[in-house]
Parts: C-alpha cells; sequence; structure tokens
C-alpha cells in the first residue's frame, strides 16, 4: 500500500487543512474581513471544489484518460474562477 | 481638418470596395476549384459518352465522339442538396429516354457514421435504372434507411433535382409536380420570433421597462436559442450565404428569422440590436460581468488592436469558406463551443479564457473575437460610404 | 455577572468539545486498526479471493420481482437456431453449396424463413473474415502479442461434462455418496458464496431457476437428445451464478486487443470447482460454461440472482464491474437461502443513454424501444449484425466494444463510484442525462465504423489505446 492510499496521508491532509484555516483566519484578520459563521462553509465549499476537481484530473490521468482530464481541467477552471470571484465578492461583504 | 476627413473617407471607401473584390475573387476561385474536378464524375456519370461539352445550368452533354455533329448519348447533371452538414453533391447522368445510367457521389461533409449507413445500403448506386418520373419518395420508391434519414434525403433530393433539370430542359419532358415538403414552424420558431420582438421593442424604447426586459429577454435568449436549441447565428450561417448554399428546409424558417434578424436592422439602419438584446452568448458575457462586479472595457490601445484582429480573422475565415466552397472552413466561435459543449481541444482553451475574461471586461469575444461583429461592422462601412 | 456565566459556559463548551473529540479520535483509532486487520487488502496474494470486490449495498435496492417485464404467454429459445453459433455453420455450407432457405433442414428452414435476413448476414461471415485477412502486413502484425496472449488465455480449460443426460451426469457416482443433511438454507448460502470466492469468483449470486430460461432445445451436445424439446430436470431447482471479469486495459482497447477467453477461463474453472464442491457434499451439479457450453440463457438468470440488470446491449450491467463481467452458472438442488433481484437505475439509464447502440459498429443493438420477446419486454439484439462485425475486425476474434463503452463499466475509483451511486439512488432521472451527456464529450470513441479492419473500409480502431504490454512493435522485431 503507497502512502497515498494510507492513513498517515489522510493525516497529513487533515493537519494542512487545519493550518490552511488558521492561516485563513489570521489572514482575514490582517485584511480586516468580518468572517461571520456563514462565510466559512462558502468558503470550505469552494476550496473543496478546486481539491476534488483537481484530485478529477489526476485521477483522468492515472486512468489513461487524457481528453477527460484536459476538459475536466478547463471546465473546473471556468467555473472555479466564477464562484472564485463570486465568494472573494461575498467574502468583501 | 475637412481635408482629414475626406481622406479617412476615401480610405474606407477604398478599404470597403476592396473587400468586396476579395470576396468576389475569392467565390469565384472556389467556385472555378468546384467545377474544374468533375471531369472523372462525368465519366462515370455517363461511361458510354467519349466527350462531354458543358452546357448552362451545370448540365454536361456526352457525345459519342470528338466530331462537333456526333451524337449526344444523354446528359449528365451536377446537383445539392442540404444534409446534416453540408450539401451533399451528386453526378447523375441520364440516357435520352429519361432513365438514370449512374448516379455518383462528389462531394459530402457528412458524419462518416451517418454517410456510411447510406452508402452500406447500397446509395446512391441504388438510383441506377431509375426512371426520371419516378417519385423520388423515400419509403415509397426509394428504400429508407434508419438513423440516417437526413443524409439519404439529401442524396435522393440532389438526385431527383438532376433528373428532373435533365427531363425539363434538356429531354423535353414534362416536370413532375411534388408536393412541397412540410414548413418546420413550430415552438422554436414562434418563442423565437417572439424573443425578437420584444428585444426590437426594448431597443427601440418602445417599451416601459425597457433594461428590465432587456435582461429577460437575455436570459430567455441565453437558455433557449442558447442552451436548448443550441443555435445562436454563428458565422458559418453568413458563409453559407455567401457561398450560395440555402439552409434545407428542416430549418429553414429558424435559420432566415435569426439571420434576418441580425442583418436587416444592420442594413437599413446601422443598429444591431441583435447583439445587445437577443445573441445568447452575448447574455453569458453580460451575466458573467454583472457577477465579477466589473465595468472595464477593452483599453483603448488595445481596443484598436483588437478590432484590427477581429475583423481580419473574420476576413480570413470568409476567404476560406468562399475558396473552399465549405462554410466552416474555418471555425473559432466560442459561442458554438459553450452551447454544443463540442469542440477541439483549443477552443475549449479559448471558451475558457473568454468565459473568465468576461468577469473583469465587458463583452471580450464581442469586442475583441466576434465575427459577426465583423461582418456588421463592415456593413456600417459600406452604409457610411455607399449608403445614399 | 452574565459575562462571566458566558465566559464559564464556553470554557465548558470548548472542554466538553475537546474530550468529545478525544474520544471519537481514539474510538476511530480503535476502529481504522480493526478494518485494517480485516483488510481484504492484507491477504498478501490472495485478496481478490476474500470476496471485497462485491460491495455494492444490494439490499438497498432489493426489488420483489425483477426488473423485467413479463407479458403474456411465454416460450424458451430454441437453443438450435436462436444461438448464433448453432445456426451459423448452417448458413455457411448454404453459401457455399449455393443453396437458398428452401433447401435447408429443419428447424433451420422455419427459423431463416422467418428470418430471411439473417440468412443473408449469416452467409458473409466467412467471406468477411477473409477481407480481414488480406490486409497489409504490417497491420495484421500488430496483434501478434493480443493474440497470443489471447490463444494462452484459452489453453487451460476443465474437462467437458460428457455427453450424459443430466440424471446421471449431474450426480455424484452412483454411490459414492448420499447427501449429507444441511444445517439451514441460509448458512448454506454463505458457505457456497465464501467457497465460490475462494475458487476466484468476484461476484456470485443465487437464485432458484426460472424454467423459462432453459433452452427448448439444445444448443450443445451436453447429454440432450439433439431434436428432442428439453424437458427441465426436475433438481435443477436453484441457479448459482459466479463469474470473472476479463483483464482491464485489453478490454477498453476492443475490438483488436482484448479476449474473452481471460474470464471464460477463469469463470469455468470456478463453476467446474463449485459444482465438484456441491458434488462433494453428495447433491446435483451441472456447471453452465463459457465458450458455448450451455443449457440455458446467462443474462436472466443473472439478473434473478441479483447480480445486475440488463441492459440495452443485452449483457447484465452489475454495480461493481459494469458489464466487464464473464459468468457461468451451476445448476443444482442443494438447498439454498436465494438472493432478491437488484434495481438501481439501469432500465431508466438504458432508455435515454444509447452510447453502445450509437458505438456499436455492426448497428446491431437497437435505439428504439423494447419488444416482446418470448413473452418478456427486452431490447431486441440482432446476433447475426454482431457476429458479422466479429468477422470484420482483426485480433482474437470478437467484438466486445459495447462491454467497453458501457458508462458502467468503469475501474473501480472515486470518480466513478460516485457516478454509480448517484444515478442508482436519484429517482428523477436528471442526473441520468447529465452524466450520459459527460461521459459522451469526457470519454469519447472513435467513429463506430473506423472499428472495422482496413480492407473492409474501417481504420482498425479500438475504443482505447492497448496497453504497453500488448504493442507487438514495441517487442518483436518485424
Amino acid at each position: 500500500m503507497s502512502f497515498f492510499e494510507g492513513g498517515l496521508f489522510w493525516f497529513t491532509e487533515g493537519v494542512l487543512a487545519c493550518l490552511a484555516i488558521i492561516a485563513l483566519r489570521t489572514w482575514t484578520q490582517d485584511k480586516g474581513i468580518r468572517m461571520p459563521f456563514w462565510k466559512w462553509p462558502v468558503v470550505c465549499t469552494w476550496v473543496l471544489f478546486l481539491g476534488v476537481s483537481i484530485a478529477y484530473v489526476g485521477t483522468s490521468l492515472g486512468e489513461g484518460e487524457r481528453h477527460a482530464a484536459f476538459l475536466g481541467a478547463v471546465c473546473a477552471a471556468v467555473i472555479a474562477s466564477v464562484s472564485g470571484v463570486v465568494v472573494w465578492r461575498l467574502l468583501r461583504l | 481638418m475637412a481635408t482629414a476627413k475626406a481622406v479617412t473617407k476615401n480610405r474606407e471607401r477604398l478599404l470597403a470596395f476592396a473587400i468586396v473584390v476579395s470576396l468576389l475573387a475569392g467565390w469565384v476561385v472556389g467556385w472555378s476549384r468546384h467545377h474544374s474536378d468533375v471531369a472523372g464524375f462525368l465519366q462515370q456519370g455517363l461511361p458510354d459518352a467519349v466527350r462531354f461539352e458543358s452546357e448552362q445550368d451545370d448540365i454536361y452533354a456526352g457525345l459519342t465522339d470528338a466530331q462537333s455533329e456526333s451524337e449526344t448519348v444523354g446528359y449528365v447533371a451536377i446537383r445539392s442538396a442540404p444534409g446534416y452538414a453540408g450539401p451533399v453533391t451528386v453526378a447523375v447522368g441520364l440516357d435520352p429516354n429519361g432513365t438514370v445510367v449512374n448516379a455518383v457521389l462528389v462531394r459530402q461533409t457528412e458524419s462518416p457514421a451517418f454517410f456510411r449507413k447510406v452508402a452500406d445500403k447500397g446509395f446512391p448506386g441504388r438510383f441506377k435504372g431509375k426512371a426520371c418520373s419516378d417519385p423520388f419518395e423515400i419509403g415509397d420508391d426509394v428504400d429508407s434507411v434508419t438513423g440516417a434519414t437526413v443524409t439519404l434525403t439529401a442524396l435522393t433530393e440532389a438526385i431527383r433535382l438532376a433528373c428532373s433539370d435533365i427531363a425539363t430542359g434538356r429531354l423535353g419532358l414534362p416536370p413532375v409536380v411534388r408536393p412541397r415538403p412540410p414548413i418546420q414552424f413550430g415552438l422554436p420558431e414562434i418563442l423565437l420570433i417572439l424573443l425578437i420582438a420584444t428585444g426590437f421593442a426594448a431597443h427601440a424604447k418602445k417599451l416601459p421597462g425597457g433594461p428590465t426586459i432587456r435582461w429577460v429577454v437575455l436570459i430567455a435568449s441565453l437558455v433557449f436559442v442558447g442552451f436548448v436549441w443550441r443555435r445562436p447565428v454563428s458565422l458559418a450561417n453568413i458563409n453559407s450565404l455567401l457561398i450560395g448554399y440555402w439552409p434545407g428546409w428542416q430549418n429553414g424558417v429558424y435559420w432566415c428569422v435569426l439571420l434576418a434578424a441580425l442583418l436587416v436592422p444592420a442594413i437599413l439602419t446601422g443598429k444591431t440590436p441583435y447583439c445587445s438584446h437577443i445573441c445568447p452568448f452575448g447574455a453569458a458575457q453580460e451575466i458573467l460581468v454583472k457577477v465579477g462586479g466589473s465595468k472595464r472595457q477593452l483599453p483603448p490601445k488595445y481596443g484598436r488592436l483588437f478590432k484590427i484582429l477581429q475583423r481580419a480573422l473574420a476576413w480570413i475565415a470568409v476567404m476560406c469558406a468562399l475558396i473552399f466552397r465549405n462554410p466552416t472552413a474555418i471555425s473559432y466561435e466560442a459561442p458554438a463551443t459553450l452551447f454544443t459543449f463540442i469542440g477541439a481541444n483549443w477552443q475549449f482553451v479559448l471558451l475558457a479564457l473568454i468565459l473568465i475574461a468576461s468577469l473583469f471586461i465587458a463583452r471580450p469575444w464581442c469586442n475583441a473575437l466576434c465575427p459577426i461583429r465583423a461582418v456588421t461592422d463592415y456593413l456600417r462601412l459600406l452604409r457610411r460610404n455607399f449608403g445614399r | 455577572m452574565p459575562e462571566r456565566q458566558l465566559r464559564v459556559n464556553r470554557r465548558t463548551l470548548i472542554k466538553a468539545a475537546g474530550a468529545t473529540s478525544a474520544v471519537l479520535g481514539l474510538s476511530g483509532l480503535g476502529l481504522s486498526g480493526y478494518r485494517a486487520g480485516k483488510a481484504p487488502d492484507s491477504y498478501t496474494g490472495c485478496e481478490g479471493s476474500q470476496g471485497a470486490a462485491q460491495d455494492f449495498d444490494r439490499k438497498r435496492f432489493a426489488v420483489d420481482t425483477p426488473p423485467y417485464e413479463k407479458v403474456g404467454p411465454t416460450s424458451r429459445a430454441d437453443g438450435r437456431t436462436e444461438v448464433i453459433f448453432s445456426r451459423v455453420g448452417v448458413a455457411r455450407s448454404a453459401a457455399e453449396k449455393g443453396a437458398k432457405i428452401e433447401d435447408l433442414d429443419e428447424p433451420f428452414k422455419s427459423y431463416y424463413a422467418q428470418h430471411p435476413e439473417d440468412f443473408e448476414f449469416d452467409k458473409q461471415n466467412r467471406e468477411l473474415r477473409r477481407k480481414v485477412r488480406e490486409d497489409s502486413e504490417e497491420n495484421r502484425n500488430r496483434y501478434i502479442l493480443a493474440e497470443a496472449w489471447a490463444g494462452a488465455m484459452g489453453a487451460v480449460s476443465p474437462r467437458s461434462i460428457g455427453n450424459d443426460p443430466p440424471e446421471v451426469s449431474d450426480f455424484p457416482r452412483q454411490g459414492s455418496r448420499e447427501p449429507f443433511k444441511m444445517k439451514s438454507p441460509a448458512a448454506t448460502a454463505k458457505l457456497i458464496k465464501k467457497v465460490s470466492y475462494e475458487f476466484g469468483t468476484v461476484l456470485v449470486g443465487i437464485t432458484k431457476l426460472n424454467p423459462d430460461w432453459v433452452y427448448q432445445y439444445p444448443s450443445s451436445r451436453r447429454g440432450f437428445a439433439t431434436d428432442e424439446p428439453i424437458e427441465v430436470p426436475k433438481h435443477w431447482k436453484y441457479a448459482i451464478v459466479v463469474g470473472t471479469p476479463m483483464s482491464w486495459d485489453p478490454m477498453y482497447a476492443n475490438p483488436t486487443y482484448g479476449t474473452s477467453n481471460d474470464a471464460y477461463s477463469k469463470s469455468r474453472i470456478v463453476a467446474f470447482r463449485l459444482a465438484s464442491f456441491i458434488k462433494r457434499l453428495g447433491y446435483a451439479a451441472r456447471p453452465h460454461t463459457p465458450g458455448n457450453s450451455y443449457d440455458l440463457m446467462v443474462p436472466p438468470i443473472m439478473v434473478d440472482a441479483g447480480l445486475g440488470e440488463q441492459g440495452r446491449h443485452s449483457v447484465v450491467i452489475t454495480p461493481e464491474l459494469g458489464c466487464n463481467f464473464r459468468p457461468a452458472v451451476v445448476t443444482t438442488n442443494l438447498p439454498m437461502a436465494t438472493d432478491k433481484p437488484i434495481a438501481f437505475g439501469v432500465q431508466e439509464f438504458c432508455k435515454t443513454c444509447k452510447i453502445c447502440a450509437e458505438q456499436c459498429p455492426s448497428g446491431a443493438i437497437c435505439k428504439g424501444d423494447k419488444e416482446v420477446v418470448r413473452g418478456y419486454r427486452r431490447y431486441r439484439l440482432h446476433s447475426s449484425k454482431c457476429f458479422n462485425f466479429w468477422n470484420s475486425t482483426h485480433g482474437s476474434m470478437g467484438c466486445r466494444v459495447c462491454i467497453a463503452v458501457c458508462p458502467y463499466t468503469r475501474k473501480s475509483n472515486w470518480v466513478h463510484k460516485t457516478a454509480l451511486q448517484v444515478t442508482a439512488n436519484d429517482p428523477t432521472g436528471l442526473s441520468h442525462k447529465m452524466l450520459t451527456g459527460m461521459q459522451k464529450r469526457f470519454y469519447p470513441g472513435p467513429e463506430p465504423s473506423d472499428y472495422y479492419a482496413a480492407t473492409l473500409g474501417g481504420k482498425n480502431a479500438s475504443y482505447r489505446e492497448p496497453p504497453w504490454w500488448l504493442k507487438t512493435e514495441d517487442f518483436i522485431a518485424l
């Protein structure tokens, strides 16, 4: 079993996610962005979408489906950009 | 100052004129290319003939020998009918009695899978021996091919046209009266006309609450013209028009209405309400710029550059279409990629770049690349300079 | 005062949350440790025999009546004529002698009189094969490794069951053993499934045998008189369905690089081992196995046994392997608890997807609606057209394109498992259309006509590139 399928991998992912969330908190405080509770799930969903998209591209490449990986990347880029702008404007509220 | 204006005016006229000339030249080149390579097909159409004499209307007389008063063994006509993806062209040879000697395929651009179905059943060779007075009706005297109806219809129609043109024009036979094909006029056509009428009224400021109505029409157009029917105006339609391929009766009304909505106001008034009030891809860009919350235009410096690029690209695309007599010889239209979700990889990248750019700049496609805008700009140029 | 109270509350809350997460975390460690100890992965070298691949929650999708529709009186298939392999030789020799349908013997005369187009198709296939062989040497050489691999996969096979009637050959040798009394049907079913996995099956299901699925007349010599109707033996009470997938990468490189032999051979071994096991318990058992050694039709039995649903292409779609599954059946009188059929959305999905029909190079898969065949509603498959394409392409014989292109035939990773769960749990059918659209655009195949051999107007195309180890040109100097 390789590292990427094991529990240690997901543990590391969890640690990294925690660090990212703490960093996001500090960053918003420095920027003077208010972070009421509803903004957290919005940001998390966006990051999750990004993560799933990257994973999809990776899985498709792994399967040998280059066309699917390419289209997936293009679609994800558009959706992530558009929703990213929306999330950004919501954050600035 | 006045002289500078005059110089610009002169330059504009020259440009407009040069473009007309180039398009005409392109058309002629395409037409002659198209007609220079038919010799082989003529021979296949009428194997007994020794030489062919070109006559009017794309009809060729097949003669027995090189003598000037040699006997006519029959006629070959080259005819096309619109299929799924462009015209299906055939050469049909008829003997003096009006019987099909042979029918051969000259050119087609159908999807290979569709055409294969028709070819597998022995078409167009199966038309051998038919009389030109036959009804040429699929399901009646022509066997149907499941799953390739449009292609077979086009093929049959082209052969029927060839037969009836030779029969009435050369053999003096009476024309065969056929029932006219039904005109496609349904919900899409009605809705489209409604959309266009409302959009135009809003554009002419004839309606209260114009901006709101404009948004309603734009969104409805995005949904229906864009994602449901997947048939916005494209340069391919204009190319078809220029080459002389008229849309098939299957989609005729829809295309005519849509093209008229674009071209008629541009010619008559120099305005393009289609672009601002109906275009589904315009709608998509406007929604995105609302999402992005930006009001920026292309910076004037790049704006000029992009205008030149936009018009040059459009000109190249039209010229290639004319020369190769293929409406989609060059196609870089992002709207088609968005709505059909079919395209080459670079077309998807282009689409993605435009959609992302739309978040930050107002209508980047319309201002920097859309070939339709280049066409209407050119119509406006013609109007301005040669209008009255 | 209220502020202080609030602070205490908050501190309590944090402490409580911390304690809860500690408990959760620790029990999580325990659970994951337990899973790690039990995981199929830990059975080094025998991961496959733990039944881990059959992981779809069938109970949630169990239905009381199988997901096919019975309409009016039913009849049984004639194995002599309705099985392409049984009839095709007759048409071939008729083609050689220039014989017409009227000249044939019964039952072929009446079958072909009813299906004259099948006669035309069946006569052609030898000629098609000859044309394929006319392809350039370079094109033919491309498949040397694929054909060697397919041949090797078919080289090992259990003995045939012989030509004794089932009353003799299905039972343990005379006097050798009285049937042991089993404790309970449920326990027996559990045992049979476990040993099936150990014998090498990937999926297994048990059902009562519906006699409608037994051929009216036999298709191969397995102890039945050739021209007498089969009377379903009384001891064929249950049917156990087992089976294995074809190797995934060559399967995606069909019709040319793939083979059925690998899965055929494995499934045959499982079925023969299982029959032997049951006989050693004193009960009757008869294997019905691929290539063409059956007294019955397997797909509907698979549906009855809850392994999957029959798709538009007539192949059964299983949740775990899609249609990449080559089944075998063991009929027996060993009393067992049976499985329920499952319905996980395939009937709805196949109505609109049609990818197999669009990609089928021979046009054998219908694009229309279901028809009534022998009293059951199903999609009609034109087996003559299908078999003609087998003869129109290079490689180890066969096509399997419909199996490769089916959106359900996907490897087990989170992308495809998620898609499967979405389609199975979506009652609206909205996701079906969306996923079909994505499937067509994200995973496109070649033009169907390109699958044909170059000498038949095609491009020797395969759905996907062959795996590296089947690329002849990389290994053999030609």
